[in-house]
């Protein structure tokens, strides 16, 4: 009885943590329609403020407090809604929350580079040491303390909402924004107040639960995860029940950290389990939830643009990436290809996201999770590296993810997203570390405890053992991927996925059935991200559970969604960026740096919810494919280039710039031309100003110098070559941006 | 036959948008639903598609019960709608959005016919040629409300509900429209029509009904309800600028137009 009470009082501490978590989560939420990915890592960086302040700096622990609290999370939510979420409304619920996910990562970024990670710190709990006894059973102050913060910020919040008029109105705001505003409420002091009041919401919890956990960034910023929970027990609406859920899943937390050790013979199976029990609980609310309203689509501000690739088009952007491995497999240093191979399974998992996430507008937070079930499929059951094993794969795959999305097919698109986290994190804390278990005679082990060793396949004709026949294998298996995206996206399916992303109400008064599709969509792209997991294993030859984590997919997630989620372009990007050793070669002094980047990148989304390679690169290499004489004078310099090398000829380096400048040239030509064009129409004739002959003639009939493509980079506002062609991938970089997007 | 609605009532809350509402929309007919704004039009539309659980009432098409049904169920016994706000697929072109609707009724019912040429018939007798490639986002609100009205009718419809059609259409896009209307009641569809342009709905409407404030405040012919004091206190005489007064004055002459 003891021990229950002992459980059921730290249960109670815990869940006044979530309560504050989900309680702030929720305010922003109702208030400005934008569910806070990054409200786990706001409070993260809080505690670190916090622990420099105090525990760095010395601070007295009331001033250091006041100043997090009062001042500078207050301060950073209204920043935040004034810089970054103010633009958001009008762009799709799936940016919105990208956009949190990409503060996440920069906050978690963020904190890796200031704070050495290696350093140990601690923050220990206030009042160490003191307790006072409740019926027999010793409570920490601590616990006191967190039950009352907690149950003064539920007081505080509906006394805020109720009888204030700030609080009534940002109910308003919630209730109907264009009509409040007709009313003469300013809806942006609501919106800054609900981020400045749940940025300070976030602070408390995470300096109230760092002592409880370490002090790492991502222990802390998951802990949201645990949070969600509570808030889509309150439908992301209701504050009351929000608290009530909270309290609930505290308890069920730290009864089960309390009893299942106790319970010898599913005790090794579930210890893991304890870790997820909000995560079930998460799935449970799903479960319950009624069923969402369809809806029509919001009238966006600033339009999503999918343009339908062509298969001419498209066809070209494979036969380069197959003609740019080669070239990078026959160049590279064997280092630097070792750790590149694994790059095209990571462009097949960023693929993965086009159908699911650009195409059907529904956000999967778990296809890396689905890439390591692929790599468990293929290590188990591809024998000695048969093909079939990826087959596999992509059945195993597709038959999770539609049990994974079934529970949130009924609710909107948020739901969903939670649903994968959830999902995710769930295979991070409990599954992937499940001991050996038997089953029949047929015993299964899912990562041996540490790491699967998979063999690399056995192709009928062609021997791919090697690391450069593997590189080159990957980037076939990536062209052949990033056709079949196309292939969806110009067939009817694809043309079914648009139409509900666009309007589910209208796809349902044509009879459309909504809940099957998206079903499918998902099942499809989770085949996808296990035969890119597959194909990732094969290039590493052992994988482990660490490789496949929710946090590692969210980066790939982030740097699609700034690539362009539409576009194979930006899944080849996405592979160089993350799965090359190509910035930290570039950059080796600031690892964290392709994160931040990511990260900021992504914070801009709300001006350019298309991505960097539709609205950037796409406009410049776009004009090309009208001019094929242009088109093929620029392959044949990249493949002269190349057979240079191969001759010895020419070194690597001058390689690399030969092919930039070529590819550049492609770019600059057409667009000259086609400016040629459009100006002979309106009647003016001027040369840009540096250029030897027309752009028409240049490399055709007039030799191209250098002062042409300055002169024409000037002209057309574009960075010099120099910058574009620093080494192999680099260019496989321009050369794919260029048609796939 | 056709569509007919039982004693619907819905609620916003306090508000109530629809009170106990009962009409009826015979094949080959076209029922006009006419009120001011906010009366609960729209609201109707989305009970009898049933984007819109209502509180009480029944919905049946054809004499059968369609009340439980999920919006994509209703749509596959026959019922097709516009939208007063446009809800087209605004990443696809004008073709896509009718071949998506088209494709979408040829997987379900094994016509001989594919879904390539139901679409290109319907750009052709909507006069969309011109536009087909264009994407649907792109386009003004009178053309948007055609593609609409084409993607419709690729789902074949039994019952065919239009909510404000002639809104932000030019006068030859209406009388455009006006024409597909007749010939769509005349295929045997039933059409319910919502509607402000009051020249359009005297000219091709066989019978209105009135709502006010989630009230139903008549039901008749053009001609009675042109008369009808009530009405003309509620509604008509708000909207003069959109009414021809001959029209008014001669009611015979209004009705006499659509035939
Ligand atoms: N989802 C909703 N929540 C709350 N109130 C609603 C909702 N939908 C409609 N209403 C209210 O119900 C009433 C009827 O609205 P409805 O859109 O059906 O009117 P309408 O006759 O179509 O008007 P209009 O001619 O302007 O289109 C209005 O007062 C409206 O504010
Ligand atoms: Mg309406």
């Amino acid at each position: 009885m003891k021990e229950f009470l002992t459980f059921t009082i730290s249960g109670l501490a815990t869940g006044g943590i979530y309560a504050i978590t989900a309680g702030g989560l929720t305010l922003t939420y109702t208030t400005t329609g934008i569910f806070n990915m990054a409200h786990g890592a706001t409070g993260m960086f809080a505690a670190f403020t916090y622990w420099q302040l105090h525990y760095g700096w010395g601070w007295p622990v009331l001033l250091a407090l006041a100043v997090v609290l009062l001042l500078l999370a207050p301060l950073f939510g209204a920043l935040m809604h004034l810089v970054i979420m103010r633009r958001l409304e009008g762009t799709s619920q799936a940016t919105k929350l990208m956009v949190t996910v990409a503060i996440l990562l920069s906050l978690v970024a963020a904190v890796l580079w200031i704070w050495d990670p290696n350093k140990n710190r601690t923050i220990t709990p206030f009042f160490q040491g003191h307790v006072v006894e409740v019926l027999g059973v010793r409570v920490p102050y601590s616990d006191v303390t967190t039950l009352a913060v907690a149950l003064l910020v539920a007081i505080g919040l509906w006394i805020l909402l109720t009888r204030t008029r700030s609080g009534v109105a940002m109910r308003a705001t919630v209730d109907d924004r264009s009509l409040a505003v007709l009313n003469g409420s300013r809806p942006e002091v609501p919106g800054m107040m609900a981020w400045a009041i749940g940025t300070m919401l976030a602070a408390v919890a995470g300096i109230l639960v760092a002592p409880k956990l370490s002090l790492s960034p991502l222990p802390l910023t998951l802990l949201i995860i645990n949070a969600y929970a509570a808030a889509v027990i309150g439908r992301l609406r209701s504050l009351p029940m929000t608290f009530v859920g909270a309290l609930v899943i505290g308890l069920a937390n730290d009864y089960a950290i309390g009893y299942v050790p106790k319970w010898e013979t599913a005790q090794p199976y579930l210890s893991g389990f304890v870790a997820v029990v909000p995560v079930a609980v998460l799935f449970v609310a799903l479960l319950l939830m009624p069923q969402s309203q369809l809806r029509g689509h919001a009238a966006s501000r600033t339009r999503e643009i999918a343009k339908r690739p062509t298969w001419s088009g498209s066809l070209i952007f494979a036969a380069a990436v197959v003609f740019g491995s080669v070239v990078a497999a026959r160049t590279m240093d064997p280092i630097d290809l070792f750790s590149s191979t694994k790059m095209w399974g990571m462009g097949i998992i960023a693929l993965s996201m086009i159908p699911l996430v650009g195409y059907a507008g529904q956000l999967s937070l778990a296809q890396l999770s689905f890439a390591g079930i692929g790599a468990i499929a293929v290590a188990h059951w591809g024998g000695d590296g048969s093909l079939m094993g990826l087959v596999y794969a992509a059945l195993l795959c597709a038959f999770i993810g539609a049990i994974v999305a079934l529970p949130a097919l009924r609710l909107s698109g948020i739901y969903l997203a939670l649903a994968t986290a959830a999902f995710a994190v769930a295979l991070d804390r409990w599954i992937y570390l499940l001991p050996k278990w038997t089953w029949g005679d047929t015993t299964f082990h899912i990562f041996k405890g540490g790491t699967l060793n998979v063999e690399r396949y056995d192709l009928p004709w062609v021997s791919i053992d090697s690391d450069r026949a593997y590189f080159i294998f990957g980037g076939v298996a990536f062209a052949l991927c990033s056709l079949l995206v196309v292939a969806i996206r110009r067939g009817e399916f694809g043309k079914r996925l648009l139409a509900l992303k666009d309007s589910p109400a209208a796809c349902a008064t044509l009879g459309m059935n909504h809940k099957l599709t998206t079903l499918a969509v998902f099942a499809t792209s989770a085949a996808i991200a296990g035969v890119g997991g597959g194909i990732l294993a094969g290039a590493t030859k052992s994988v482990s559970a660490t490789q496949f984590e929710f946090f590692a997919g969210l980066s790939i997630l982030m740097s699609m969604v700034i690539a362009g989620l539409n576009s194979p372009g930006g899944a080849l990007f996405t592979a160089m960026l993350l799965g090359t050793p190509l910035m930290t070669n570039l950059f080796p002094d600031y690892v964290q740096l392709t994160t931040i980047l990511i990260g900021l990148n992504g914070i801009a989304l709300g001006r350019n919810p298309n991505g960097m390679i539709a609205a950037q690169l796409r406009p410049k290499w776009d004009p090309a494919l009208k001019y094929p004489a242009v088109m093929a004078a620029g392959s044949a310099l990249v493949v002269l280039a190349f057979v240079a090398r191969e001759a010895d000829l020419v070194g690597n380096y001058a390689m690399v710039i030969a092919i930039g400048v070529a590819l550049a040239a492609i770019s600059s030509v057409a667009r000259g031309l086609e400016s040629e064009k459009v100006g002979k129409q309106t009647g003016s004739d001027v040369l840009p100003e540096g250029m030897t002959a027309p752009p028409e003639q240049l490399g055709l009939s007039k030799p191209f110098t250098p002062a042409d493509i300055e002169a024409l980079d000037r002209t057309l506002g574009l960075p010099p070559l120099t910058a574009v062609a620093v080494n192999g991938a680099g260019a496989t970089a321009v050369s794919g941006g260029r048609h796939g997007a | 036959m056709g569509l007919e609605v039982r004693d619907v009532t819905v609620r916003f809350g306090g508000h109530t948008a629809l009170d106990n509402i009962s009409l009826r929309a015979l094949n080959g007919q076209i029922t006009g639903l006419i009120g001011p704004n906010g009366a609960g039009k729209t609201t109707m539309f989305n009970v009898i598609t049933g984007l819109q659980a209502p509180h009480a009432g029944k919905v049946e098409l054809d004499g059968r019960d369609i009340s439980k049904l999920a919006p994509y169920k209703r749509a596959r016994r026959g019922m097709a709608r516009t939208f007063q706000r446009l809800e087209l697929f605004g990443s696809l072109t004008v073709r896509e959005n009718i071949h998506v609707a088209a494709a979408q009724f040829k997987r379900r019912h094994r016509t001989a016919e594919r879904a390539a040429p139901t679409t290109e018939k319907l750009i052709e007798r909507l006069n969309l040629g011109a536009i087909a490639e264009v994407r649907a986002d792109s386009l003004p609100t009178g053309q948007g409300r055609m593609v609409e009205l084409a993607r419709s009718l690729a789902c074949r419809p039994r019952v065919l509900l239009l909510d404000e059609p002639a809104s932000g259409q030019d006068e030859s896009e209406t009388a455009d429209f006006s024409r597909v209307l007749r010939e769509v009641a005349d295929e045997g569809v039933a059409v319910l029509l919502v509607e402000h342009d009051m020249d359009l709905v005297m000219s091709v409407c066989d019978e209105l009904h009135v709502l006010d404030f989630g009230k139903k405040l008549a039901q008749g012919t053009c001609a009675q309800i042109q008369a009808d004091p009530a009405v003309r206190a509620a509604y008509l005489g708000e909207v003069d600028d959109d009414l021809d007064p001959a029209v008014l004055a001669d009611p015979d002459d209004a009705l006499g137009v659509s035939r």
